[in-house]
């Protein structure tokens, strides 16, 4: 069996959650040819993974290639226009989610009959058509300046519809969104069934995303209504669909997927990667393991800590992980901010790690405090490694923690740092949590288990 | 309580476009169903989201805000002015080295200046990393050719210098004004102009002397200040994408500005000074560039449809050629304070007028990257003039009156090339 495993900036390309689990998959079923196809900003991102051996071709699939698209300058083909005036319709008229998923899909299959979808969107002809859909839809204004960034936007994102589609036994996606675009051509053109996982729920990202995107609001309007449209097609294309939590199966169904195509697969860690910490460090030691990212909500953390150090002078937070490419400002606001509270010295950025691990085993208790999740393996590995956790309520996150952790509302650092100096000044507590949540992941989050689940998805779909 | 939440969290709401981004916001702000149902009385986050999107306050969206304007008025009207400069210094070297000399080198030079100005100009827009690498090889590069010129002509060693200088001082000018530090360059070059002034009042042979090696240190001040600001760009070249078509277009454009004046230089004043105008003009059709540019973006921004789009910028297109026309027609006029008025002498002024205004065109349609539609409008012309010149020879008014011609068909050609862009309301955002 060959699979194509699709996802938009991830494996193997950047670190994060998602491109561990796409390694782990490949390297976890030997017996299965693996291609991987990945959307990107401009292609000239490079690989930052060691490739297995199993894996046969690496797509990159740019969205805004750093070789300018040459664009049509002619009036697009006469095709275009209906399928585009529908797509319009489609995207402007309120609807209940998930309703008029087959159609709109069927509006994208006719669009990717488009060769150049960003000249033909940006034509003056297109620009016309959405401009009259505007104002027989909605009331508010949109100028020019608005439909031409829009459409620019929708077209580039629109490219994966004019690739040639992937052709192999099975589509894996492993987000919704336009890696999905990848797997519709697929499934037009050769009736490949399509698997979609979601880690996170990428149309909830975006909606966060958008709230302080600096867009006018009918651009808002355009892309946020064409992600909410996407992701109900895409829920109605797809055979199985895979939430990494069952929180987030909500968003799935009320997007007006099928109840009985969901099937809960969470995400699994080796055991013997993460092996249970022997010793504690001597300081009071609150531990952060993650990307530098404002998902991450840092700044309350650092807050939190700033009440744990007035209770236990000692205490120390270590903060491990990169700074993406563009999170520059974010990890200055975070450096800003130790300064302002006077925690230089006690609060410090490690920035990356060699192991997770070493993260993990170097202090007390672990912390996650961010504002959106999927079924963050950070908490897994933390637990595997038999460290309590203090984390927010987003995502999995409590389904992964349970009893075993401690889990407080988002955005209240003063609950961070209440759970915090409990764990750290509580040793038996802290040792009790940390026993159960190492053996709730041998329970239930093992690698082993969640490969098993993948295998007879795939196996149900191509018998 | 969905208001009291509502009234908390609108702030943060405000641009909420939709319930579902209102209930992804919630749930990062930790409620969830549970919390929906207890606290809020609501089935689920999506059932409490709807109701807090319908009691948000919405701030009427701010008109839209205008477009960063690239247009400076008095630093880019003054670039012919700075272009211009070295001319106060050409009295005092045609009394060192003699005309007969000095004219043909200075327009050859002129020409290969145009072209390798034109090249670095690709990089210090295109490569700005190694701007100054490429500076540093042009000044090297344009030595050589300058010295080429010097002793393809057999020229005495002192206009081989003046060559050198001229060169340079077109290399540098331009890196100098890419970087907009017109206020240094006018400093810089003050001295030279005095100097030529100077020796235009007194007119002996040591006042030449003195001008011109006042001009030199000024030129070698203007490299040094180049040279310096782009310290840090240092980067290996790297090819520029269009470089070659970029290339063409700037040889075909001096191509057809110096064929048709370099015959007249040396023995015909009416007709050499006609082309003043227009190098003093040339600031003021690259301010008008940048307006236009301007204009048409803000315009994006107060209508909705591509078709009025271009109606309103045809309109702007038209208003700029004729603001450039206008001055250029009053810039020209002014040489001719000073030399006898001539038939062929209009001709020439006028036929470099319309030229301004092809040139204004070919400044839009260069920034939308159509070098290739620039270089077949300019190829037409040359066959105009000096084509039809080179297969029969002409008499001075007619051959004027052929350039006015080929200039009045490369400036319709620009027009309608430029107007058809205008269509393309998306090569404006």
């Amino acid at each position: 069996m060959k699979v194509t495993l699709v996802s938009e900036g991830t494996y193997p390309f950047a670190m994060g959650g998602v491109s561990v689990w796409m390694d782990q998959l490949i390297r976890g079923m030997p017996d299965h040819r693996w291609g991987v196809v990945t959307l990107t900003v401009d292609g000239a991102e490079r690989p930052v993974w060691e490739l297995p051996d199993n894996l046969d071709e690496v797509v990159s699939m740019p969205l805004w290639p750093t070789t300018p698209l040459r664009r049509s300058t002619r009036a697009p083909e006469t095709g275009f226009h209906e399928p585009y005036g529908e797509f319009l319709r489609m995207i402007l008229t309120p609807a209940v989610m998930g309703d008029g998923s087959r159609e709109f899909l069927d509006i994208l299959r006719r669009l990717s009959a488009c060769e150049d979808l960003v000249g033909a969107l940006t034509s003056a002809e297109a620009l016309t058509q959405l401009m009259d859909c505007w104002y027989w839809n909605r009331l508010d204004g949109i100028n020019l300046a608005d439909g031409i960034t829009a459409s620019h936007l929708l077209g580039h994102m629109l490219r994966p519809l004019a690739a040639e589609p992937i052709r192999t036994d099975l589509t894996h996606v492993a987000m919704n969104g336009l890696s999905m675009l990848v797997a519709m051509a697929a499934k037009w053109r050769y009736g490949t069934p399509i698997v979609l996982s979601e880690h996170g729920v990428y149309l909830r990202e975006r909606y966060l995303q958008y709230l302080t995107e600096p867009v006018s609001h009918p651009v808002r309007v355009l892309l946020l209504s064409f992600f909410r449209r996407l992701a109900g097609a895409s829920y109605a294309i797809a055979d199985r669909i895979a939430p990494h939590s069952s929180y987030n199966k909500r968003w799935q169904v009320h997007g007006g997927a099928d109840p009985e195509r969901i099937h809960v697969m969470y995400n699994g860690v080796d055991p013997a990667d993460f092996p249970l910490a022997t010793s504690e460090p001597e300081r009071p030691t609150l531990v952060f393991m993650g990307r530098i990212d404002p998902l991450k909500d840092l700044h309350t953390l650092i807050r939190a800590f700033a009440i744990v150090r007035d209770k236990l002078p000692d205490a120390v937070l270590r903060i491990f992980g990169g700074t993406p490419e563009g999170n520059e400002t974010y990890h200055a606001s975070c450096v800003a901010l130790i300064a302002e509270l006077g925690l230089e010295g006690s609060a410090v950025l490690e920035g990356r790690v060699s192991t997770q691990v070493e993260a993990y085993h170097a202090g007390h208790v672990v912390a996650l405090t961010s504002i959106s999740e999927g079924f963050p393996y950070t908490v897994v590995e933390a637990m595997a490694c038999g460290r309590p956790v203090v984390c927010t309520n987003v995502g999995g996150v409590a389904e992964a923690v349970a009893d075993a952790g401690l889990v407080v509302a988002p955005r209240d650092h003063v609950a961070v740092a209440e759970a915090a100096i409990r764990l750290l000044t509580d040793h038996h507590l802290r040792h009790r949590l940390g026993a159960a949540s190492r053996e709730r992941v041998m329970e239930r989050f093992t690698l082993q288990q969640s490969l098993d689940d993948y295998r007879q998805v795939y196996e149900e779909l191509l018998p | 309580m969905s208001e009291e939440l509502a009234r908390r969290l609108n702030p943060k709401l405000v641009q909420a476009v939709e319930p579902l981004q209102v209930a992804a916001a919630l749930e990062s702000e930790g409620l969830n169903d549970k919390i929906a149902r207890d606290r809020y009385g609501h089935h689920d986050v999506f059932s409490l989201a709807e109701a807090v999107y319908d009691r948000l306050v919405r701030e009427s969206e701010p008109p839209p805000g205008g477009v960063r304007r690239r247009s400076r008025a008095f630093a880019q009207l003054s670039h012919g002015l700075l272009y211009a400069m070295p001319g106060a210094l050409l009295p005092a070297a045609s009394a060192l080295v003699g005309a007969r000399w000095l004219m043909p080198g200075l327009v050859l030079t002129t020409g290969a200046g145009w072209v390798l100005g034109g090249c670095l100009a690709r990089f210090g827009y295109g490569t700005p990393a190694s701007a100054g690498t490429a500076l540093r090889l042009g000044l090297l590069l344009g030595a050589g050719i300058a010295a080429a010129i010097g002793l393809a002509l057999q020229a005495p060693p002192a206009l081989l210098a003046l060559c050198v200088a001229q060169i340079t001082f077109q290399l540098c000018s331009g890196m100098l004004l890419m970087h907009r530090r017109e206020g240094v360059m006018a400093v810089l070059m003050a001295p030279g102009v005095l100097a030529g002034a100077l020796y235009l009042a007194i007119g002996e042979p040591v006042a030449a002397v003195l001008a011109v090696t006042v001009g030199a240190g000024c030129i070698a001040a203007v490299a040094c200040a180049a040279v310096l600001l782009t310290r840090e760009q240092r980067a290996p070249v790297r090819v520029p994408a269009g470089l070659p078509a970029g290339l063409a277009h700037t040889a075909l454009t001096a191509l057809f500005l110096l064929q048709a004046e370099a015959r007249y230089v040396v023995e015909r004043p009416d007709l050499a000074v006609a082309g003043a105008g227009l190098v003093l003009g040339m600031g003021v059709l690259e301010y008008r560039a940048h307006c236009f540019e301007d204009d048409v973006r803000g315009v994006t921004r107060q209508v909705c449809y591509p078709v009025e789009f271009t109606r309103q910028a045809q309109r702007l297109l038209l208003h700029g050629l004729g603001w450039c026309l206008a001055a250029l027609v009053a810039l020209s006029a002014l040489p001719f304070l000073f030399v006898a008025l001539t038939p062929e002498g209009v001709v020439m002024a006028l036929a470099h007028v319309v030229l301004g205004g092809a040139y204004y065109l070919s400044f839009l349609l260069a920034n939308q990257g159509r070098v290739a539609e620039l270089c077949l409008a300019q190829g037409a012309a040359l066959v105009l003039h000096p084509g039809i010149r080179l297969a029969a020879p002409l008499p001075v008014l007619s051959d004027t009156l052929l350039f006015l011609a080929a200039c009045l068909l490369f400036l319709c050609l620009l027009l309608v090339l430029t107007a058809s862009r205008l269509r393309d309301v998306w090569a404006y955002r």
